[in-house]
């Protein structure tokens, strides 16, 4: 019992040494990451002082940048699944080694996520009220009961299967099959889980008919899988190419070829809500006719999602054509463009919409205060640090560097 | 290693840049002896920079000093969040924010809390509220009705709701919102609620909106806390303690019943209405949602919500819909009467009809 | 064989389920669920919780056979003077006039009758020259000054009805049954029953904008 204590705490101090040690581009890096964070604390001091006054959010558009990011995180998160699914599933061995990364980027998206959800809340510190028995958990009626539970758990899923196998790595042992094997299969079921309840949040309101759509559901799922694996190609072509870890060109080409079915059955989806909405407009169709034309010469989120559409139908036509999609430095392009496409779409080009026009009919616009904005920053900015050092410790510990003497 | 450091042997600088062999040597006094009390190599080798940074501590000096920059801290957030540092003060703030949602409190706790509330009022000052817990009536289910030919936009209603709900003047808070819309169809989008002109004017006829009580109410199921809930006579109530400020029932309710405090509410002091009910209009804080409550301080004790008692012209009906002589049950059994946004399946009670 | 019976089995519960079970526990539609719950409810008798109307301030007025439904209005006692109009009023109109110095002007000089046209409505559709201290209705019978809305009743039945009701008119005290109105020339003054327009009761500004 006491050596294994001694092993983790072997392991926990090499964790620490990986992680505040490297080169001066890491420690900058590492830096400008720190002082978003603590802009973003300062900024944040003043939101929970004044109240959230500060923001650009009134009474009509009640959610803005806070709930927009944490829309799109929550898609991000749940793209983790994508790399599980092939490697222990299908057993593809080529997907192994991304995996953990995907894990990585699952845990750090699932607490921005949670950042956000707190930083939107009025009252922070009255979040105990959610706690069951000591508080007053609204389950099974409020959807963001089940997505506290569903956020919670796969979390918890994302930390505790990694931790182990890392762990095993560690000591040079092979993780056993029983342990992490039902974990993991309940964790793909989980990841569709997590995005379809986000989804349900918005898509059970008929007070808002912009997000009241069968579709919501399908197309988070869509344009999380293409996002979400998107950006892991990006992190494991920046890894292999700054570190020893070694991906091959297979296991790139095979994730890419998910990102551009998911880009693909996205776009078939957006085309099937745009025709929903302007074949035949109602009173209903008035939040996308703001979005995509402007309502009563308010207008200034039509250039951002047109910009968003462009950037999609690029991106997809990109990945779709095979020379293209195969070209790494392209492929690096259009995930970029993909997954900045996807963030406006999903982002503020779905939260604000869905208050516009506001119950009985009045057209008001949101922007960001720059509250807003330098507590979004800071939050990407724990993101990146969080998975800056998950993903140094668990290449360490891959390539041997971190391992039990 | 982590005892080297308390012991005062080595600095955190030490750890971070070398590794353990070096550490473990440094640990060792030249002359042999052990550390504290050789003080030789600690005056010779060191700087200005060295004296401030790599100040080598015992043990105790180290503790001593981390205790007592504690308590300083700690008194210091102590006197920066309570100005007027009472214990009694902090105490019963204290159990203020612990308590739990109202619809879970006995009696004795929700005296309790009344208490607390009023004294705390009292304190910061000097006036008496009078907060009550009334339940709701038997046999009583509140129903409204507006009689669209007879409102001319007067507006009485909202400043008599703001006045008697201790509503944040800054922001303008208003549950009620009138409409005036152009004759020709009921149609909300072209509808001008800020207007200051002679009214009623050409042209156009007015409509009232403000919470419905939904009989069936979105938001309700929506709050993942539960801090707001239909009561037994039908009014959709908060507890304004309880509340996290989510926001998610502003997003589900389709009639923009519900409103929110951005900041903290200003209410100067020779407006506040004294007269209180717990789940009404006793005073809210920044970070809280609140709307109409059918005026539960006044309905629960027999009488009208202000905006039906300050309407010059009688167009708003109040009501049981319970009691078969009433006036409500009256124009929903003779008038045409319909409702809002049917379709959605709210069910609210609240219905327009014309003479 | 047992296959077969099996499936048949499987079947059958399937068909029972769908065709009987699940339309009868989910299927009863909750439509007028809100319309039927208060049509149905017992008010029990001794139902009534707070103050009776004083009488000494209002009036019972004669219930609705129909739906014995009473309500009370306010007493004109307390609305009007204290001063009988037969006090003054002891000679037809014209001859008052005429008499003592008819430049000095006197109560009520100045009622102007803005009520209808001169075809419909005159002093005398109302106000009885035999009697100033009651009124007259169309067909000549007296009525005491309590009971105006009756006159009232004669052109404006609609409103009449919507009144005795509660659809029309303002409630005086709380919404416990039975209601207490004010009458007619509570609101509308009977020589000039309209209302002017005027500026409503607050400015909304720009921070309304939302």
């Amino acid at each position: 019992m006491i050596n294994e204590f001694k092993i983790f705490i072997q392991f926990v101090k090499g964790g620490f040494k990986v992680a505040l040690l490297g080169d001066k581009t890491y420690h900058l890096w590492m830096g400008l990451l720190t002082f978003l964070m603590l802009a973003a604390t300062f900024a944040y001091s003043i939101q929970i002082k004044e109240g959230l006054v500060v923001t650009g959010m009134n009474d009509r558009i009640s959610w803005g940048l806070y709930i927009s990011n944490f829309t799109f995180l929550v898609g991000v998160a749940a793209a983790a699944v994508m790399l599980i699914l092939p490697t222990y599933i299908l057993k593809d061995i080529n997907f192994k080694r991304a995996v953990l990364i995907g894990e990585g980027l699952a845990v750090s998206a699932l607490l921005m996520c949670l950042a956000f959800v707190v930083i939107d809340l009025g009252g922070p510190a009255r979040a105990w009220h959610l706690i069951p028995i000591v508080g007053f958990f609204n389950f099974p009626n409020s959807m963001l009961a089940w997505d506290v539970i569903v956020l919670n758990g796969y979390l918890f899923l994302n930390i505790t299967i990694p931790f182990y196998i890392l762990y095993c790595h560690f000591k040079g042992i092979e993780p056993n099959k029983k342990i992490y094997l039902p974990g993991v299969f309940l964790s793909v079921f989980w990841a569709v889980g997590i995005h379809l309840v986000t989804a349900f949040l918005y898509a059970g309101l008929p007070a808002r008919p912009f997000w009241n759509s069968s579709l919501l559901g399908p197309r988070f799922l869509a344009s999380a899988f293409a996002a979400g694996p998107a950006l892991i190609i990006l992190i494991l072509d920046f890894i292999r190419k700054h570190s020893e870890f070694e991906i091959s060109n297979i296991t790139l080409r095979k994730i890419a070829l998910i990102v551009t079915v998911s880009a693909q059955i996205n776009l078939v989806m957006l085309f099937s809500e745009l025709f929903k909405e302007f074949y035949a407009p109602t009173h209903h169709s008035l939040s996308a006719t703001y979005l995509f034309f402007g309502l009563e010469g308010k207008n200034s989120l039509v250039p951002w999602i047109w910009t968003g559409i462009l950037i999609n139908v690029t991106a997809t036509i990109m990945l779709t054509i095979h020379y293209i999609r195969d070209n790494t430095r392209n492929l690096s392009l259009a995930c970029i463009l993909l997954f900045i496409g996807i963030w406006i779409e999903k982002g503020l080009g779905l939260i604000v919409p869905g208050f516009i026009p506001g119950p009985w009919g009045k057209v008001v616009e949101y922007s960001p205060s720059w509250i807003e904005i330098i507590i979004t920053l800071g939050v990407w900015a724990m993101g990146a640090f969080i998975f800056t050092i998950l993903t140094k410790v668990a290449i360490a510990v891959e390539t041997q560097k971190l391992h039990h003497s | 290693m982590i005892f080297d450091l308390l012991k005062g042997n080595i600095s955190i600088e030490d750890i971070a840049f070398s590794n353990k062999k070096t550490i473990s040597s440094k640990g060792s006094c030249k002359c042999g002896g052990d550390s504290s009390k050789c003080q030789s190599n600690n005056e010779k080798d060191s700087d200005e920079y060295d004296q401030v940074f790599n100040k080598k501590l015992s043990r105790r000096s180290a503790f001593s000093a981390m205790t007592k920059s504690l308590a300083v801290g700690a008194g210091l957030t102590q006197s920066a969040c309570n100005p007027f540092s009472s214990s009694e003060k902090s105490e019963m703030q204290w159990e203020e924010f612990f308590k739990k949602n109202y619809r879970l409190m006995s009696d004795n706790e929700k005296d309790q809390t009344v208490h607390r509330l009023t004294s705390l009022y009292e304190k910061r000052t000097g006036n008496h509220v009078n907060i009550s817990t009334d339940d709701p009536n038997e046999n009583v289910l509140y129903g409204y009705a507006f009689n669209i030919s007879q409102c001319k936009g007067y507006m009485d209603c909202v400043n008599a709701c703001v006045k008697e709900n201790n509503q944040d003047r800054s922001s303008q808070m208003q549950y009620i919102r009138i409409h005036e819309i152009e004759n020709g169809q009921i149609n909300f989008e072209g509808a001008e609620d800020n207007f200051y002109h002679e009214v009623p004017a050409e042209g156009h006829f007015y409509m009232g909106t403000q919470c419905y009580h939904c009989e069936n109410p979105p938001c309700v199921d929506v709050c993942p806390v539960g801090a707001t809930w239909q009561e037994k006579d039908g009014i959709v109530v908060i507890d304004y303690d309880w509340c996290i400020g989510c926001r998610y029932c502003m997003a589900a309710c389709p009639y923009d019943g519900r409103r929110f405090n951005w900041k903290s509410p200003d209410v100067p002091e020779s407006e506040v209405n004294l007269v209180q009910h717990y789940l009404g209009n006793r005073l809210r804080k920044k970070g809280v949602m609140e709307k109409c409550t059918f005026c539960i301080q006044r309905s629960r004790k027999g009488k009208n919500p202000a905006c039906v008692e300050a309407c010059p012209t009688g167009a708003r009906i109040f009501g049981n819909l319970l009691d078969p002589n009433s006036t409500i049950r009256w124009v929903l059994d003779n008038k045409k009467v319909f409702r809002l946004k049917e379709d959605l399946g709210t069910e609210p009670k609240f219905w327009y009809f014309m003479d | 064989m047992k296959k077969n019976f099996v499936l048949f089995v499987i079947l059958l519960v399937i068909l029972v389920i769908s065709t009987e079970i699940i339309p009868k526990t989910f299927g009863s539609h909750k439509e007028h669920h809100l319309l039927d719950r208060i049509r149905h409810h017992q008010l029990p008798a001794d139902h009534l919780m707070f103050n009776h109307p004083d009488s000494n301030l209002y009036h019972q007025v004669n219930c609705d056979s129909l739906n014995n439904n009473c309500f009370f209005t306010e007493r004109s006692s307390v609305l009007t003077a204290s001063t009988s109009c037969s006090n003054c009023h002891d000679q037809p109109l014209e001859l008052l006039k005429k008499q003592s110095n008819s430049s000095i002007k006197r109560s009520h000089w100045d009622v102007t009758l803005f009520h209808a046209d001169k075809s419909i409505m005159t002093c005398t559709t109302c106000h009885s020259e035999q009697n100033m201290d009651q009124l007259s209705t169309l067909t000549g019978e007296a009525l005491l000054f309590d009971n105006s809305f009756k006159l009232c009743a004669q052109c404006h039945s609609t409103q009449y009805t919507d009144w005795k009701g509660g659809a029309h008119g303002k409630e005086l005290l709380g919404w416990q049954s039975p209601r207490v109105a004010k009458t007619c020339v509570s609101c509308h003054n009977p020589h000039n029953p309209g209302f002017p327009k005027r500026f409503p009761a607050r400015l909304n500004t720009q921070t309304l904008q939302n």
